[in-house]
């Protein structure tokens, strides 16, 4: 992806946008097809990878057509999704918002392209407000009790939020989402309030992607073992980030 | 002869009339044989009886002297006898043997099995403790009849009878009744004298002591003994002598290396080499010491000499703790390779973790390479040619222990550059014998830019000339008044780097510079000139009308001190602005070359003030005086040169960034997927050659291609590779 130059990027998302795929496997279409986009759709549902939605839900259609941006009729933009987010009776700071813009495979904040939009709700049988509400309140319990599905969240998350053509979160932002996702994933609140002061007193730099998926291992499996943090092993794998919060935290 | 041929006609004459293939034929002849066999048989017993029976009278020597000569007689006798029964032998005891009766033998080993059985068997005993007797007067200091008791050892290797072959030689009677209790007492009496004389002797005595009866011990051997013992002898001798005693002298070594007692130390080391793991604890005493001698070495000179540090004395330290302990391996510790790698171990340890080195492990190679910068540049002292190389040799000693080999690159080249630029190199021999020195050490990679460097000032060097040509064709000699030298040399292999100032080149100058720039520009069309101002110098001829000097005086000085005093030939005072606006110098560079000036009194400072305070004034000093016609006025400024050794250090930062992100990358191109602790690992191994990269420093070159994405994590600790 790194190498795609700013017109090619456009005709990712473009292609993305209209097909609802991913953006690799947008890049694989249109690479193969010489970067025509009209080609590359073609080829993207000719080859059956991904069935064209021939039975789009006509409530979920309908359901869509409400909150688009009248600007840009292929997605919700920003006000429709505050406006949806509320409909769904949802606190726009919610955590769950975020394992829905991963259900759903928002490409970032304030936008549900119409095929993600469409397929996601149908992977997940909802095309009513109410059902919908119901499909929240299990994204809500999975967040809670299923490791797994938090840890996919977590790590969407970052590209979720990340501000387009970076690669590294703004600490601020950074610091934001942990409070929101990983306060209560620490030991205990002095902890993690250490890692803040840690991070934005000390360390002082913008998160990479590495540092913020390893740091949900580190605060499960070093923090949150037996041995806390004489479980630590400095040689192991860990990003050096680590190192440092380990040695400032024995200070 | 008759008897032989009586015995021959016994056994024949009373051979019945032949049928042949019957059994009682044979029966008769056998019959026959065993008579004359039994009959031998009770001849031997009696006569050996009798010998027994005298052999009673004698003890001691006088036993061992009269078994000895019985001994002789028999065994004379018992060849004869074989050679008179003969026929015998070869029909009536073969054809038994042949039959499987074991307890039938030719006639000689006959006699030999009846005087082991009837005589030997209850003599031994008694012979025994005679024999070990007279050895043990031997260990005493007594002279005694060596031949004897190798007689003695001789009728027991000869009584050792193989039952199945009589011609085969057993060591069975030999090892049973002489070896076992002649080990035995061996053992007891060493035991006994080793722990009286350790009790009232010095430890190296005793060890001198044990050197001497070991050696006696492999004499006895030679002199009297069965050579089989040998082993089993040394063994013995080393068990009860060394091995019994060896914590004790082990104890004794850290005080022997203390005192330096080289003769003590070698006989240690022969000593304990001959039991088993005997050397093993010593080693570790060894390299602690060394490493602790070295350690004091530097830490003395690091407080004698304070800030000052002369390359050559922390050189010279180094080198006399090595060399001590360097010949101490070779010639105590016979270049044993365990002693040899102990040693190797203590040396990089004093030689990158002390005292001077505590702030960072680079100022040792620093050191190195400005002792090497000091013995490769011309100065009124220069060492022999043999000499020199000699040195250079030491240095490389030193250098095969640096940890941080790239810091030595970093600084090497630096003062190479430094030495080539300003032509003060000794000699170009001595240079190449250097740089092949460390290629040898490190490789082509390690010594390839200062090859170039070289090429480039060879390549230079044709330039000059072919400029100089062009320029003596086309122009007028009235043209080319000033003197030009130039070097040429490529900005990637030299360390050398413009300075932030604007100058402007004196107009006197300025011809001659156009002239190159276009030359060059004809010839590389499409290359950059970057000119370091700062390296150039030239060279002023001073006139002062009033001075009774008429030669006048030759100012050697930098481009920036000529830019300052060109002027001066148009008027008496600048003031310090109006300098500036003439050179376009900044202040660190302004003031510093005036600064020199000043204080050679070529330029007077009016007034009070600083040189380089607003509205300060220069004025030339028309009584310039100085001892010498050439004043050289070109000294590097001191901050330039403390600067400069800030930046080399920063630089070789990066450049380890660079190296292990390079390692890094090549690895991960070849493995594809690793676990971290192998890319670790594999990493230092590539870059130990040139520095011992930290772990944490590794990780952060991994976290730095991970953002870069050159890797990828694929999960908790594994990487794999991005094309």
């Amino acid at each position: 992806m790194s190498s795609l130059t700013s017109a090619q990027r456009n005709a990712v998302n473009q292609f993305v946008a209209a097909t609802g795929a991913t953006s690799r496997s947008a890049a694989t279409y249109l690479r193969s097809n010489a970067w025509n986009l009209e080609r590359a759709v073609d080829d993207y549902y000719n080859s059956g990878v991904a069935a064209p939605p021939k039975k789009e839900s006509k409530a979920l259609v309908e359901l869509f057509e409400k909150y688009k941006d009248p600007e840009e009729p292929s997605t919700i933009g920003i006000d429709g999704t505050i406006n949806y987010i509320q409909d769904l009776g949802v606190a726009l700071e919610d955590p769950v918002v975020l394992a829905l813009a991963y259900k759903l495979d928002a490409p970032t904040m304030g936008q549900f392209p119409k095929q993600r939009f469409i397929k996601g709700w149908q992977s997940m049988n909802a095309d009513t407000i109410p059902k919908m509400k119901k499909s929240i309140e299990s994204l809500s319990a999975d967040l809670e009790n299923d490791p797994a599905f938090f840890k996919e969240v977590y790590k969407f998350t970052f590209g979720f939020v990340r501000p387009q053509g970076q690669r590294v979160l703004p600490l601020d932002s950074a610091v934001e989402y942990w409070n929101l996702l990983l306060e209560d994933k620490f030991p205990n609140e002095d902890v993690f309030s250490k890692w803040i002061t840690f991070v934005t007193e000390e360390h002082r730099k913008a998160v990479p992607k590495d540092t913020w998926n390893m740091l949900l291992d580190f605060v499960v499996n070093v923090l949150g073992s037996e041995d806390g943090l004489e479980s630590y092993d400095a040689e192991g794998a860990w990003p050096s980030i680590f190192d440092e919060f380990v040695a400032y935290l024995r200070r | 002869m008759k008897i032989y041929t009586a015995i021959y006609q016994f056994c024949t004459a009373a051979r019945p009339t032949t049928q042949v293939g019957h059994p009682a034929t044979s029966r008769g002849a056998q019959l026959l044989g065993a008579e004359l066999y039994n009959k031998l048989i009770e001849y031997l017993e009696k006569h050996l009886e009798n010998i027994k029976l005298e052999a009673g009278q004698f003890v001691d020597e006088g036993l061992i002297k009269y078994y000895i000569r019985t001994w002789n007689r028999y065994t004379t006798g018992a060849r004869y006898l074989n050679h008179i029964f003969e026929y015998l032998n070869r029909h009536w005891v073969k054809r038994e043997r042949d039959e499987g009766r074991r307890t039938v033998y030719d006639v000689n080993t006959l006699c030999l099995v009846k005087w082991r059985s009837v005589f030997f068997d209850s003599i031994q005993s008694n012979l025994m403790t005679a024999v070990l007797k007279l050895v043990e007067k031997q260990r005493n200091g007594e002279s005694i009849e060596n031949t004897d008791i190798k007689n003695v050892v001789g009728s027991f290797v000869n009584l050792g009878l193989d039952e199945h072959d009589s011609r085969k030689v057993s060591l069975s009677v030999y090892k049973t009744y002489f070896e076992g209790p002649f080990i035995a007492s061996t053992e007891a009496y060493y035991k006994d004298e080793s722990k009286r004389f350790v009790a009232e002797n010095s430890v190296v005595d005793y060890m001198k002591k044990a050197e001497v009866r070991l050696q006696e011990e492999a004499g006895r051997v030679q002199l009297y003994l069965h050579q089989s013992t040998e082993k089993i002898l040394m063994r013995t001798c080393e068990t009860v002598l060394i091995y019994d005693h060896a914590d004790l002298l082990r104890d004794e070594f850290q005080n022997l290396l203390e005192t330096n007692r080289q003769e003590d130390l070698k006989r240690m080391f022969t000593l304990l080499s001959r039991i088993q793991n005997g050397l093993e604890p010593l080693r570790g005493k060894f390299e602690t010491h060394v490493r602790k001698q070295g350690l004091a070495a530097i830490e003395k000179l690091a407080n004698e000499a304070g800030e000052n540090l002369d390359p050559k004395a922390y050189a010279d330290a180094l080198l006399e703790v090595y060399r001590q302990y360097a010949h101490l391996v070779q010639y105590a510790f016979n270049d044993d390779t365990d002693f040899v790698k102990s040693l190797d171990n203590a040396c990089r340890e004093f030689i990158n973790r002390n005292k001077v080195c505590s702030q960072s492990s680079s100022k040792s190679p620093e050191l190195l390479a400005k002792y090497s910068d000091a013995l490769l540049k011309k100065s009124g002292k220069s060492a022999e040619d043999s000499d020199l190389d000699a040195k250079l040799n030491d240095i490389m000693t030193i250098f095969k222990y640096i940890d941080d080999k790239d810091v030595f690159q970093k600084f090497y080249t630096r003062m190479l550059s430094r030495r080539l630029v300003h032509g003060t190199s000794t000699s170009d021999d001595a240079e190449s014998s250097m740089i092949s020195k460390l290629k040898e050490a490190c490789g082509h990679e390690y010594t390839s830019k200062l090859q170039r460097m070289f090429q480039d000032m060879n390549v230079s060097q044709d330039l000059q000339i072919q400029f100089r040509e062009a320029m003596a064709k086309n122009l007028d000699p009235s043209e080319l008044t000033i003197d030009f030298t130039i070097l040429v040399l490529g900005t990637n292999f030299w360390p050398l780097t413009p300075i932030n100032t604007t100058f402007n080149l004196p107009d006197e100058l300025v011809k001659t510079f156009e002239r190159f720039q276009s030359f060059y520009q004809s010839k590389h069309s499409g290359r950059k000139l970057t000119w370091l101002w700062q390296l150039s110098k030239g060279e002023l001829k001073a006139n002062y009308p009033n001075s009774s000097n008429k030669v006048g005086y030759t100012f050697q000085v930098s481009t920036f001190q000529m830019a300052i005093l060109l002027p001066y030939n148009n008027g008496d005072t600048y003031s310090y602005e109006q300098l500036q606006q003439i050179t376009a110098l900044n202040k660190e560079y302004l003031v510093g070359s005036l600064s020199i000036l000043v204080k050679a009194r070529v330029l007077l400072l009016e007034g009070s003030g600083e040189v380089g305070d607003p509205g300060t004034k220069y004025t030339l000093n028309m009584d310039f005086k100085n001892k010498k016609i050439r004043v050289n006025l070109n000294v590097p400024l001191r901050s330039e040169q403390k600067q400069e050794t800030e930046t080399t250090h920063k630089t070789i930062e990066e450049d380890r960034k660079m190296l292990m992100q390079s390692a890094i990358v090549r690895i991960m191109k070849a493995r594809k997927v690793l676990k971290h602790v192998v890319l670790v690992q594999e990493t230092i191994a590539q870059i130990k050659s040139r520095f011992t990269p930290k772990v944490p420093e590794i990780k952060k070159c991994i976290d730095f291609l991970i953002e870069k994405e050159y890797l990828e994590r694929i999960d908790g600790d594994r990487y794999s590779y991005l094309a």
